[in-house]
């Protein structure tokens, strides 16, 4: 081996060679078939308007008649209010007292006009101000500790928390804290354990004002859970595919953390509710589909509120690599969140 | 001389690298084993994965510590360093969802940072192979002392 350049060609050829074998090799999302139908013929999202923003880590705070709101990860007290034209943004800081601690990485903003919430499940710490002036102070000291929140009314919240049992066994349960005594009431039995507890059972969590229901969907299996707002279950339907079971493996760590040990099999990403229908992202290619749909469109499935039946899928195109990370539904309009770029289409069925 | 000082700085930069990142690996190696299953590419080879890499990466730096075997040492790390960057380009390119395994503050990168640097240390070591091959033609006492 004289020749280092000719060992380096050989090299270069013989890894990615190895590489690529290894990623033919590998498990795929969608490379098999999944199984399940959707209707054909689906409704194209039409993009109307699109928005740049400035930084990443955006999420959807909340929504009034004229705004939407998007807070941002990376910095908790940071506001941005978008006119639905998305012609006009304004950037909005929430108030604070210096003195106040909390965990700024996982706080979230909630918007629910005329009031504004920020709240962080760690600690736990709650804030409540008005939209008008943003001078947030510390509210209801009596919660509980949280993963997840979604206000339902100014005096109470749904709250998605671990509850620990007496053989020490963890897992996900929904919980309502109000303002009144007894503050938080356990509901548990709603989300179901399959796996671990915590991973098998993560999803999200949606409320819909108009008709005081709340949908929980899970991510790792073809399920979501409609419930009203004193966490009584209304029913239980599936989504279209298959996964009755989450495919994961997780794997306990002596440090007391929990990983997963192979890749999940993420099966939906978000729930939206609106005007009587559900909105499902779906992560998952249907057999009467091209292999190319998700190469840049996004599926969602719909389904009917009442019952939970499935109605017809909705693609949502768009541009550059990043894929959607939340979306809100106002009448005809959807608007999405991608990494950078607030989309606003029109879904008006024709 | 100046070639001799280039050679002995790009193996000492390699051992630092490779010791580094075995041993962050080996110490976190509960941990090293159930993130390189969450790699689509690698799930079925985790667990023989999570003690060969660092293996390796030990053994080749202990190639660069011995004299005799530098040049074995230094061809063995650029191919460990193609290796793990085809690995990333393979895995940025063509995976949607991508979990990182690498050790220590290495990990932190992100995973343009991460090409920038492993290309970085591609180039070095082509370097010092090259360094090395031409080594022979210096004058044969100079030659001896590096062996020595």
């Amino acid at each position: 081996m004289q020749h280092p350049f000719r060992f380096a060609a050989l090299c270069v050829a013989a890894c990615l060679a190895l590489v690529l074998i290894l990623y033919a090799f590998a498990d795929k999302p969608n490379d098999y078939k999944n199984g399940f139908n959707r209707k054909p013929q689906p409704q194209i999202a039409v993009l109307e308007n699109s928005l740049e923003l400035k930084y990443p880590a955006y999420y959807i705070a909340g929504y009034t008649g004229e705004h939407i709101y998007l807070g941002n990860y990376s910095a908790s007290l940071h506001l941005l209010s978008v006119d639905q034209q998305l012609k006009d943004t304004q950037q909005l800081t929430l108030k604070i007292s210096p003195e106040e601690r909390y965990a700024w990485k996982l706080a979230r903003i909630m918007v629910d006009s005329p009031a504004v919430y920020m709240a962080e499940g760690n600690t736990p710490t709650l804030y409540r101000g008005k939209l008008d002036d943003l001078h947030m102070s510390r509210f209801l000291p009596q919660s509980c500790f949280f993963n997840m929140l979604q206000n339902v009314s100014p005096a109470s919240f749904i709250s998605r928390s671990i509850h620990v049992d007496s053989s020490g066994n963890r897992q996900n349960i929904l919980a309502k804290i109000s303002t009144d005594p007894p503050y938080v009431t356990l509901a548990k039995g709603i989300i179901t354990k399959q796996v671990d507890g915590i991973f098998c059972t993560d999803g999200t969590l949606d409320y819909d004002k108009q008709t005081g229901k709340l949908v929980y969907l899970y991510h790792y299996r073809n399920a979501f859970v409609t419930l009203d707002t004193s966490l009584q279950v209304i029913y239980t339907a599936h989504t279209l595919d298959t996964n009755t079971t989450a495919k994961i493996q997780v794997a306990h760590m002596s440090t007391g953390d929990s990983k997963f040990s192979a890749p999940p099999a993420y099966v939906n990403s978000r729930a939206r509710i609106a005007g009587n229908r559900i909105y499902v992202l779906s992560t998952l290619l249907a057999d009467n589909e091209n292999r190319q749909t998700r190469q840049h469109q996004e599926i969602i499935d719909v389904y009917a509120l009442d019952k939970g039946a499935y109605l017809h899928t909705l693609y949502i195109p768009f541009k550059g690599k990043e894929r959607m990370s939340d979306f809100i539904v106002k009448g005809s309009r959807l608007f999405a969140l991608y990494d950078q770029t607030l989309n606003a289409y029109s879904i008006k069925a024709d | 001389m100046l070639r001799k000082t280039a050679l002995e700085i790009i193996c000492l930069l390699f051992i630092l690298l490779f010791v580094y990142t075995a041993v962050s690996k080996l110490l976190d190696y509960e941990n090293f084993r159930v993130v390189i299953g969450q790699s689509p590419l690698l799930t079925r080879f985790a667990p023989v994965l999570a003690i060969v890499v660092p293996l390796a990466e030990i053994i080749i730096a202990l190639l660069l510590v011995i004299p005799r075997y530098r040049r074995l040492g230094l061809y063995a790390s650029f191919a460990m360093m193609v290796l793990f960057t085809t690995y990333i380009i393979v895995l940025v390119t063509l995976s949607e969802r991508i979990p990182c395994s690498c050790g220590g503050v290495i990990s932190r990168m992100t995973w343009k940072q991460h090409l920038y640097f492993n290309i970085g240390f591609v180039l070095l070591a082509l370097l010092g192979m090259w360094l090395h091959t031409k080594q022979p033609t210096d004058p044969p006492r100079q030659t001896k002392l590096v062996h020595a």
